[in-house]
């Protein structure tokens, strides 16, 4: 089984830099691989979930996002 | 040449349309968001649409406007349009039979994408690509799907100026077939039913043709920079996007798209009417009628509803919830003429305006002159705040009589 990593915490470190949307954002930029793992995550649910657990390529995209959009280094 | 007084505003559809275009005004916060939504799908070829929908606009806009008129008179025509409408400035004496490179250090949309974002990887400035195409082909009698045209540099990715290069050969960027006729949605309206609502109304109407371009081609009004702007482009490069991203990924892509397009207008609410009611003409023509908040949104409604935006109106309002209604709204009505009915409400742009006018009147202080003019105080406030949802209820293009959306806490 492959290993899963927690992206909660880059969507939080990215709305304390980001516009009040960068969640979406994040999500619109990573779309493609996203529907490759046939995941269909939303803000309102990242919001509530304590814990969002994915593959390392998605942890890596959603890593590469947030860093463009914020112009800011994830250091997590 | 070129006087946007000789088009009569139509008053009973809230509606004006100039050389069979119905036109609008967009603000740099609403149009710069639009596009870089649009450009961070960077999975999606957009170029094609974005260019494609602003050539196809002002091709039929200026074949109309150009009817009659020689090459040089026919060039000015162009040339007195774009400064006329905010977008900056272009001198076209150097456009012929092959074409023209054309350089500009006036440009609304590279301009005003600095004021919001970093640097742009990227030229932005794809309306102009698509004016410059649809000039070429109006005076040259060229078909818009025979001409390459391309910006190869861009202020906004911090070149001194833009350049732009229009010739015939394969065709580069999205071309659409003849759209229909404006149809109104002829329907009895429920008016905002506010006592000083005619009195604003009649005010400030036909003030709208105060909104040109200064010596810079630029219009700045109410601490934002405008742009009286084709409503089929800028709406052709929403639905677009939308469809693109329902192809890649259903009605998750929908959804995704559509959040980010109401933040658009979002912003644009909130930048805008808050320019506006902090404005000396608010001060002297709206706010001696106001008492309460719901006050500032019916006398905000009654002004922007000169504007050509469709008729807007409020049926429940209160802090806690509204529902707000626009007959005849400009989303709606230009999606019906690209594209015909549609299965879900297509504005956003008009809904996300009125969750920015909520937020706006009862999360900031305005009404005692508090004034959020930068993107960190725009961003501190929502987080700040409990924020309103959104739900477009009603669509013009889905089958209804009006667009009707609720917000709520």
């Amino acid at each position: 089984m492959d290993t899963l990593y927690d992206i909660k915490p880059i969507f939080e470190f990215a709305k304390a830099y980001g516009d009040v949307k960068i969640v979406d954002r994040i999500l619109i930029k990573t779309l493609p691989i996203l529907l490759k793992n046939k995941l269909e995550l939303s803000a309102a649910a990242i919001d509530e979930s304590a814990v969002v657990s994915v593959p390392a390529e998605i942890y890596q995209s959603v890593k590469v996002a947030a860093e463009d959009l914020t112009n800011k280094t994830f250091a997590g | 040449m070129f006087d946007i007084n000789d088009y009569a505003f139509d008053e009973d559809h809230n509606f004006l349309e100039v050389a069979g275009e119905a036109m609008i005004f967009h603000c740099h916060h609403y149009l710069a968001n639009l596009l870089k939504t649009i450009l961070d799908a960077d999975y999606i070829d957009s170029r094609p649409f974005l260019v494609g929908s602003a050539a196809d606009a002002v091709y039929n806009q200026l074949s109309c406007l150009c009817d009659g008129l020689d090459e040089t008179e026919s060039k000015k025509m162009a040339e007195d349009v774009y400064k006329c409408f905010g977008y900056g400035l272009i001198n076209l004496s150097g456009m012929d039979e092959n074409g023209v490179d054309l350089t500009t250090s006036k440009s609304f949309f590279s301009k005003t994408w600095q004021i919001k974002f970093e640097k742009s990887a990227k030229p932005i400035d794809y309306y102009t690509v698509g004016f410059l195409a649809a000039v070429y082909a109006v005076i040259y009698g060229k078909s818009l799907a025979e001409i390459d045209a391309e910006q190869t540099r861009c202020m906004a990715c911090g070149d001194d100026l833009n350049h732009f290069s229009i010739r015939s050969g394969k065709g580069n960027f999205t071309t659409y077939p003849k759209k229909a006729a404006t149809v109104f949605k002829e329907v009895p309206k429920v008016k905002i039913g506010w006592e000083h609502e005619d009195t604003i109304t009649k005010a400030f109407g036909g003030a709208h043709a105060n909104f040109v371009g200064n010596e810079e081609g630029f219009i700045q009004v109410f601490g934002v920079y405008i742009v009286r702007i084709q409503s089929d482009f800028v709406n052709r490069a929403q639905f677009e996007f939308v469809k693109a991203m329902s192809e890649m990924a259903g009605e998750y892509g929908v959804t995704l798209a559509g959040e980010l397009l109401m933040e658009s207008g979002h912003a644009c609410g909130f930048f805008t009417y808050g320019g506006i009611m902090t404005s000396r003409e608010w001060e002297a023509g709206v706010k001696p009628y106001l008492q309460t908040k719901e006050d500032w949104i019916k006398g905000l409604l009654s002004l922007i509803n000169t504007m050509g935006w469709g008729y807007h109106t409020v049926l429940e309002l209160s802090e806690e919830r509204a529902v707000f209604r626009n007959y005849n709204d400009f989303e709606d009505l230009s999606y019906i003429r690209m594209y015909g009915t549609s299965d879900y409400p297509i504005h956003w742009a008009n809904s996300g305006g009125f969750t920015g006018l909520m937020q706006l009147v009862y999360n900031t202080d305005i009404v005692h002159g508090e004034k959020i003019e930068t993107e960190e105080g725009f961003r501190n406030m929502r987080r700040s705040k409990v924020g309103y949802k959104t739900v477009m209820t009603k669509g013009i293009s889905c089958g209804d009589d009006f667009l009707e959306v609720e917000i709520y806490l």
